[in-house]
């Protein structure tokens, strides 16, 4: 009687099957991942307006203020807290800036557009200009619609800056409201920054615990002070305003039109300046700006909680005698 | 010992995944502790506003409280002989309520982000200033003070206080003693 006796079992190649799943996971997967952090527009459109329920709770009450409200076009694809935009290639930026003057008096103001830190020209109601003088009456609310030539791609950082035509007094804060801003990241196809160049600032331990930016005349320059007061180190931007001009400046030995650098944590910081100064140029200011180059909404409609803060310095009027390094 | 190999190049796998998503390192900024004020003394400047009060005729029955008041006040005092040796002691606050017409409910009023700068004022220009910021919330503090050899004393201060929700900004400023145009 043939016995039939069961031939070798064939096993599975596990060998193949490891070698399979090891290339999926390391190779296909993390490829599918960087995917995730590449650029995509968002399906949902922007508000179509301003949130005028919310203005008027503010407003009705009388209270004294100023009231500023930012509404890009839905097609920049906002969220409700229009600190980020996303575009396409060519698209131009378009937004609607409100202003509301509560306080009694009129305001007049110079607004300034910046991209990434560098003052554009841009058309406000039609006009185009890198500065338009605005003024409203006390109880007025006026809007504005601006436009920005298309940015390039990459991501930005867009700061929109009300400065006081009011200025000429070195006290801080002699101006009731000497500036106004709104600050927001704009993607045009690419999340990622631009490099920056850091600077190494003199520093020393901060005795004033002021945050406030300050300029002096200083020899034939002038000299500049900032201060970080918080338990945490803050990345800084600053730069520099002639009317309501952007000017490069000498520092630190090089020339910039923008000065980045690191403050550490409970310190002050002190250094020259040597503004380019035109022979027109009757006021001068510092702009310094807490932070550049960070996510405003690391996801949508959740604000990124750090310091974000767009500071003014005093205003310093110029005069025949003041120091000038012509630009 | 197939298994064990197998199951080794798995867990391999699994971490070079996680190694190998990008991480976006500005996401991880530190954010530092809030600053408590310090102590507080006699309010100066800026008025916390009136209570809501009752409309003649209504007694018993308030308006609703549907309207956005932002409040702001500050305060400062000094001791010691100006020029020689002087204590000094500051502080600031914003704060945003519902409310009517006439002023606060008491309800708090969470808003996106809420600030407030107070500036002292000398009587030469030794100026220091100091804010805080607060997120989702509807408060916001913070105090100095101090010593200092051969200051002048406080004479005044300004304060600066903003409340923003969903892309629209209220500011308010308040001002005392000499800060006072």
């Amino acid at each position: 009687m043939a016995i039939s006796q069961p031939g070798p079992q064939k096993v599975p190649d596990l060998w193949g099957l490891a070698i399979l799943v090891y290339a999926f996971s390391v190779i296909y997967l993390p490829a599918c991942a960087s995917q995730i952090h590449k650029f995509k527009l968002p399906e949902k459109l922007g508000p179509t307006d301003f949130d005028y329920e919310l203005i008027d709770a503010f407003v009705k009450t009388g209270q004294r203020g100023i009231l500023t409200a930012f509404n890009a076009d839905p097609h920049m694809r906002g969220t409700r807290l229009q600190l980020s935009y996303f575009l396409e290639m060519s698209q131009a930026f378009e937004a609607d800036f409100l202003t509301g003057n509560y306080t009694g008096e009129p305001i007049d103001y110079w607004l300034i557009c910046l991209l990434n830190y560098r003052q554009q020209e841009f058309q406000l109601n039609g006009q185009r200009a890198s500065a338009h003088a605005i003024s409203i009456p006390p109880g007025n609310r006026l809007r504005y619609s601006l436009r920005l030539h298309p940015p390039g791609k990459g991501g930005h950082d867009f700061l929109l800056l009300a400065i006081s035509r009011r200025a000429g007094s070195n006290i801080p804060n002699a101006v009731e409201f000497p500036v106004l801003s709104h600050r927001a990241n704009i993607f045009v196809e690419s999340r990622s920054f631009p490099p920056i160049k850091q600077a190494t600032v003199p520093q020393r331990a901060s005795g004033l615990r002021t945050t406030r930016v300050t300029l002096e005349p200083s020899h034939h320059r002038y000299l500049i002070h900032i201060s970080n007061p918080s338990a945490a180190a803050l990345r800084s931007a600053l730069i520099l305003f002639a009317n309501s001009r952007q000017i490069s400046f000498g520092a630190l030995g090089e020339r910039h039109w923008i000065l980045y650098f690191n403050l550490d944590s409970k310190i002050d910081a002190a250094f020259e300046i040597e503004p380019h100064l035109q022979n027109d140029a009757e006021v001068l200011y510092a702009i310094y700006v807490q932070n550049p180059f960070v996510l405003l909404e690391p996801k949508l409609e959740v604000m990124n909680q750090i310091q974000t803060r767009v500071e003014i310095s005093n205003f310093i009027t110029l005069n025949a005698n003041s120091p000038r390094q012509n630009s | 010992m197939k298994m064990k190999i197998l199951f080794g190049l798995l867990v391999a796998s699994v971490v070079s995944f996680f190694l190998g998503l990008p991480v976006d390192a500005r996401e991880k900024e530190k954010r530092g502790p809030r600053e408590e004020s310090s102590s507080i003394t006699e309010s100066s400047g800026f008025d916390a506003g009136d209570q809501p009060q009752v409309p003649p005729g209504d007694f018993g029955i308030q308006q609703s409280c549907t309207w956005w008041w932002l409040y702001g006040q500050h305060s400062w005092s000094w001791r010691g002989i100006p020029g020689f040796f002087v204590t000094y002691n500051s502080y600031g606050k914003s704060w945003t309520e519902y409310g009517t017409s006439t002023g606060g409910c008491g309800i708090p009023l969470v808003v996106d982000r809420i600030y407030v700068q107070v500036t002292e004022y000398p009587l030469n220009s030794f100026y220091t200033s100091y804010d805080n910021t607060a997120f989702n919330t509807n408060f916001v503090d913070r105090g100095n003070s101090g010593s200092c050899f051969g200051c002048p004393n406080i004479c005044g201060a300004t304060s600066f206080h903003q409340a923003t929700k969903f892309g629209i900004t209220w500011s308010a400023s308040a001002r005392s003693g000499c800060a006072t145009p």
